[in-house]
């Protein structure tokens, strides 16, 4: 991508802007800066196009770029616990509460029970250490390789494995009763 | 049985299980119902994890974007005007500067410390002759304060000599005492 050219940036944002949200609320733990957040990533990347090594993948770029953003905002949240970027949209929606889509027309106890189950592992999830959510996501949600994931994390290819490894492992711990219903 | 339940583990988060990895997969899951179980919930996991639902995202998202990387880059250009005009003006006054002293900087050094010099000096000799000059007054402050002091002793005592003046004449001339005193007064 060339510096001006809007068109090619614009299919980029369109392809990627709900991974990296998706993506940067996860890190967070509440979609409430999300958007602007990941506004400020797609900014980041039109800015420094110059710099990206084609070497690498242009995902593993996207995504160390939302991480990193995505931590700031977690540091900024600490030295200012009562201040967030949009503070108004704070309540019911900013508790990463999105619905769980039912496709299929479902009953409403197996609506309840569905509920139920994404609110325990979005809070298990919450509950993960930085790095083991992250790399659990990368690795789940946005299907990137060991290796991709250790380029994001700044890690070893083993230290990757074993994050995720563990997360699945407390995952499946705490989330023992609802896996085998 | 762990290590090839753990290799379907790793194949099955990857893609999808072929034909043949299916059936190796049931014959060993057969052997044993706790790895049965645990598949299950590794599977049941991937599923959930699947199902995480995306985030909102406003629809104008992109055009968002595109509007601030527009704002961004104006501000830059702009940014970049005016640092050139900057330097331009920079430039413009240090080649008039150039042209005024035409380089002679040992003059222009030996200007400023005559220059120097004389605002020094003048105000050190403006500041000696204030010094001075209250040195002066103060003096003049302190007899003028002493002056009245000697004439109000010297007005009460001259009183008091000549009441004593007409007391000896009158009473006792033969008095050594008051004639003592008429001298000691007078020598005061």
């Amino acid at each position: 991508m060339k510096e001006g050219d809007y068109t090619v940036f614009a299919v980029l944002v369109n392809r990627y802007k709900q991974s990296v949200v998706n993506l940067i609320a996860h890190i967070l733990g509440d979609n409430i800066d999300a958007e602007d957040i990941a506004q400020q990533v797609f900014i980041q990347v039109y800015r420094h196009a110059v710099n990206y090594e084609v070497r690498s993948k242009f995902t593993t770029w996207l995504f160390t770029i939302a991480r990193n953003l995505s931590l700031n905002e977690i540091r900024r949240r600490k030295r200012h616990p009562a201040d967030s970027m949009d503070e108004d949209q704070k309540g019911e929606e900013g508790e990463f509460t999105h619905q769980y889509e039912d496709k299929k027309m479902v009953s409403p106890d197996v609506a309840l029970q569905n509920q139920e189950v994404m609110k325990q592992l979005k809070r298990v999830l919450a509950e993960l250490p930085e790095k083991q959510r992250t790399a659990l996501l990368l690795f789940q949600e946005q299907g990137l390789s060991y290796e991709e994931i250790s380029q994001v994390l700044e890690i070893s290819l083993s230290s990757t494995k074993s994050l995720i490894f563990r997360a699945r492992d407390t995952l499946k711990r705490e989330l023992r009763n609802y896996l085998s219903l | 049985m762990r290590e090839s339940l753990e290799k379907f583990f790793e194949s099955s988060r990857k893609r999808d299980l072929t034909e043949v990895e299916k059936v190796e997969l049931e014959e060993l899951l057969n052997q044993d119902a706790d790895l049965r179980q645990e598949w299950k919930e590794e599977q049941a996991l991937n599923r959930l994890l699947d199902s995480l639902p995306n985030v909102p995202l406003s629809e104008d998202f992109t055009q968002k974007v595109l509007n601030q990387t527009v704002a961004q880059k104006t501000k830059k250009v702009y940014s970049e005007d005016l640092r050139s005009q900057s330097e331009t003006l920079s430039l413009a006054f240090k080649v008039r500067l150039h042209r005024f002293w035409g380089g002679r900087w040992m003059q222009t050094a030996a200007v400023f410390c005559l220059l120097f010099s004389l605002l020094f000096g003048g105000y050190l000799w403006q500041s000696q002759k204030f010094t001075e000059n209250q040195r002066i007054a103060q003096s003049i402050a302190s007899l003028a304060d002493t002056a009245d002091e000697v004439q109000t002793v010297v007005n009460s005592d001259l009183e008091a000599i000549y009441v004593l003046g007409e007391y000896g004449d009158s009473e006792s001339e033969e008095s050594g005492l008051d004639s003592e005193l008429w001298v000691a007064m007078i020598s005061y």
